[in-house]
């Protein structure tokens, strides 16, 4: 008992560095598998030990997750240089015109489906350059130009591959059960994203501005034509071969790579040098998230270790809600502890938290799902810590605490529905 | 013809404004001068218009005439560029603000010769026109319509041209500016 009130009392501490950002989320999981495995008394070599069980097998605990944050991230970045997401979002604007808040609406559709392909920050930079300044240039005001970006990134990783296959990894359950639970909670970000724009529309209306270019156009890849338009189908078509055919994560996005280079080809050897160019690129803006995954692994076989799970369970169940409503107001209450990377974040301490959840045997493993998954909406889109949310925020001229203010009564209350529909469906 | 990157609002400069434009591509060629031209016109008339109503015996400070509408006119002392746009000043006519960007203005000032408070003057005048558009003119955007998408020739909805709004607003604010030169700092 002392020993499990020691992890815990150590794992707050760790927390609390993460939150003051004392301490880098990277470092604190390094510091918490070993932190962890010495208090728990876990032996260090031999079967079942540190060496074998926590970071052997565990560095390969999330290989299937990293290996698509990697491949989805080399698509994203080809998306990038062949001017297919830029033709995209270009194309938006043009279709709406001056109807600013019909461009607004379109931009945010298609940042979903461009942000559900790409990770990490390079690809929001890449995306929100081209996006945000459109929508400031059409009438939106910069705050919620940038909003408008978050809530986009927030759905897209909801309504993207990566994020759901990473949690079906780590919960131990079936990727389509997962899916369909991202893509609830997808869906309630976009209802909030939609009543936030209107709200912003019908508080300032459209906005003018007396501007001139700063710079001249550099305008690369031109992407036209019947191969332009299928090129342009690429972030459509991967999300068609999982969400409609079922295909599974990695073919599907392989298959949009090897879409994407056949009808944007230009000669072999530009081809070539464009699919190295661009691999090499993307393994380097998945690296962070990949990296991450390696030590949430290591991190989530320390805990489901016999000697630290026999500590920690009896006291997770001491807090596990048992009743639907309990359940229901335990997460919704407690969805901000998934901002400052606190205790419910998912992609940190939150995975080790839910795996002695799923241990304690209180709660069934989908339903511990639907109770990390949901903060989803209030995570992805507002964390200050999320390092797309700081470079927006910079990026726009705002704080990064205002934008999270303005955008925590909209995506609370998204978290909230679908954290309701996701219990009313499996409890 | 001005700087491109810091433009005198000049009737010369309609066509640059025009080709910014995300829907210039839709515009039939023939229709491109005549609705510079219908634009530029009708800022001059609504300036006439407004002329008309203010005595002349003193420059017109728009500092004023629009917080005599009930805008807040707001000063931010940077320059302020988003992508590849340099932002002046902007109007938001429903939330009834007006921001400033000081720095730009000070080197849109410099390259054009002017003063910063005159260059904030007629900035303001080209504000003013959105304004006026908001409340009495109606959009000049909606004045010429280009289909939304054409798929396999068939045309598919309408929508307008924003650049015909800045066209009109620049009309009326150099027909304004004679009359509101300001003194220099």
């Amino acid at each position: 008992m002392v020993q499990g009130l020691i992890i815990v009392a150590f794992m707050v501490v760790m927390m609390i560095l993460m939150m003051t950002k004392k301490c880098p989320t990277l470092v604190a999981l390094i510091l918490l598998v070993l932190g962890i495995s010495v208090i728990g008394g876990i032996p260090i070599k031999g079967d079942n030990s540190l060496f074998t069980t926590v970071i052997t097998a565990g560095s390969i605990n999330m290989a299937s997750s990293y290996v698509v944050v990697i491949i989805a991230s080399w698509l994203g970045v080809a998306m990038n240089k062949t001017g297919v997401s830029e033709s995209i979002i270009r194309k938006a604007a043009e279709l709406g015109g001056d109807k600013t808040l019909f461009v607004t609406f379109l931009l945010y559709a298609v940042t979903i489906f461009l942000c559900a392909n790409i990770n990490g920050l390079g690809g929001v930079i890449m995306i929100g350059t081209i996006v945000i300044p459109i929508l400031i240039s059409t009438g939106v005001d910069k705050l919620t130009a940038g909003c408008v970006m978050l809530l986009a990134v927030g759905a897209g990783n909801q309504f993207g591959l990566t994020r759901p296959t990473y949690i079906s990894n780590a919960l131990g359950l079936e990727f389509e059960t997962v899916y369909t639970i991202s893509c609830i909670c997808a869906a309630c970000t976009v209802v909030a994203a939609v009543c936030f724009i209107l709200f912003r529309w019908f508080k300032g209306g459209k906005k003018f501005a007396f501007s001139a270019e700063a710079e001249e156009s550099t305008a690369k890849y031109e992407i036209k034509g019947i191969r332009g338009a299928m090129a342009m189908l690429t972030p459509f078509l991967t999300i068609a071969l999982v969400g409609i055919f079922k295909w599974a994560v990695l073919p599907a996005i392989l298959f949009g790579l090897i879409w994407l280079f056949v009808w944007t080809a230009r000669g072999w050897h530009k081809t070539c040098n464009l699919v190295l160019n661009t691999c090499y690129e993307g393994f380097t803006m998945g690296a962070p998230g990949a990296a991450l995954m390696i030590f949430i692994g290591m991190l989530l076989k320390t805990i489901q270790h016999e000697n630290i799970s026999t500590l920690l369970v009896p006291l997770t169940n001491a807090i596990t809600p048992t009743t639907l409503i309990a359940f229901i107001a335990f997460f919704a209450l407690l969805a901000p502890l998934s901002l400052y990377r606190g205790p419910l974040t998912i992609y940190g301490l939150g995975a080790g938290i839910a795996a002695l959840m799923i241990s304690g045997g209180l709660l069934a493993p989908v339903l511990v799902c639907v109770g990390f998954i949901s903060n989803g909406c209030l995570q992805t889109t507002s964390c200050p810590t999320n390092t797309h949310n700081v470079w927006v925020s910079s990026f726009v001229e705002e704080d990064v605490g205002v934008i999270m203010r303005k955008l925590m009564p909209f995506v609370w209350t998204a978290s909230l529905v679908a954290l309701i529909i996701g219990a009313v469906m499996y409890w | 013809m001005t700087d491109r990157n810091y433009p005198f609002p000049s009737r010369e400069d309609a066509l640059l404004i025009l080709q910014r434009d995300y829907c210039y591509h839709k515009i039939p060629e023939q229709d491109v001068q005549p609705l510079i031209e219908m634009s530029w016109q009708l800022g001059v008339d609504t300036a006439r218009n407004f002329l008309k109503k203010f005595p002349l015996s003193e420059p017109l400070k728009f500092d004023v005439v629009l917080a005599g509408e009930g805008f807040a006119v707001k000063t931010e002392d940077k320059d302020y560029v988003s992508g590849r746009i340099r932002y002046f000043a902007e109007i938001q006519p429903g939330a009834k603000v007006v921001t400033v960007y000081k720095q730009s203005v000070q080197m849109w000032a410099k390259k054009n010769g002017y003063s910063y408070q005159q260059a904030r003057n007629l900035i303001l005048m080209h504000e003013y026109f959105h304004y006026l558009e908001m409340t009495e003119l109606g959009m000049v955007s909606k004045r010429y319509q280009v289909y939304m998408l054409k798929i396999f020739g068939r045309e598919i909805g309408k929508t307008g041209i924003a650049a015909l709004s800045e066209i009109a607003a620049n009309g009326f604010a150099m027909t304004i500016f004679p009359y509101a030169l300001l003194e220099g700092e």
